[in-house]
């Protein structure tokens, strides 16, 4: 599990990741927008 | 006199290029973008983070990376909110997640480290205060594998 979290992305995750930042960097600034219960429910209803 | 609001959004990872691209490093990934959105860098160092700070949104905002690796991630967090004056509950932590799915972002309060050390180590530094409100964004990716 170690050498997981520790390990590279996979081609597939990479081509996915500036996506999954972006959404994070959203998320962070919605908390700081709206408050992190308007967050929740905007972000985690989204996936 | 009133005193400035500060939020701090913590991104957990491991320093140095070794780890710079690696699952776990999700949170260093995060306020990276963050910052270079906002078009500054990480041009402070102390506490064994590195940090800068802007505003969003009209709010000040501190973005730090801990330095001390994953699973002393709480010290430098916990000094650089004493420094600054944020409470814990102005805290927003990002970090990757085992229990989601790749490329999930959830946001979540109230929950546990889920075997997490970074989040372990800033549970056992801030003690019950960080468990009971903080404002974490939990982020992202790794489903178990295979």
């Amino acid at each position: 599990m170690t050498g997981y979290v520790l390990g590279s992305f996979t081609p597939d995750e990479q081509s996915e990741l500036d996506q999954v930042i972006q959404d994070a960097a959203t998320a962070c600034d919605l908390i700081v927008a709206k408050g992190v219960v308007q967050a929740m429910n905007q972000m985690n209803a989204r996936r | 006199m009133t005193s400035t609001r500060f939020i701090l959004i913590a991104g957990l990872g491991n320093p140095g290029n070794t780890y710079s691209r690696t699952r776990h490093n999700i949170g260093f990934l995060v306020v990276e973008a963050i910052a270079e959105k906002a078009g500054i860098a990480f041009n402070k160092t102390r506490f064994d983070a590195t940090f800068t700070r802007t505003t969003l949104h009209g709010q000040e905002v501190f973005l730090a990376k801990p330095l001390s690796y994953m699973n002393r991630s709480g010290p430098p967090l916990r000094n650089l909110t004493a420094y600054f004056k944020i409470p814990a509950t102005d805290m927003i932590v990002v970090h990757d997640d085992m229990d989601l799915t790749f490329g999930a972002v959830k946001i979540s309060q109230n929950r546990g480290s889920g075997g997490h050390n970074g989040i372990k180590s800033i549970a056992e530094t801030f003690g019950t205060q960080i468990l009971s409100g903080y404002a974490s964004g939990s982020v992202t990716l790794i489903p178990p594998p295979a």
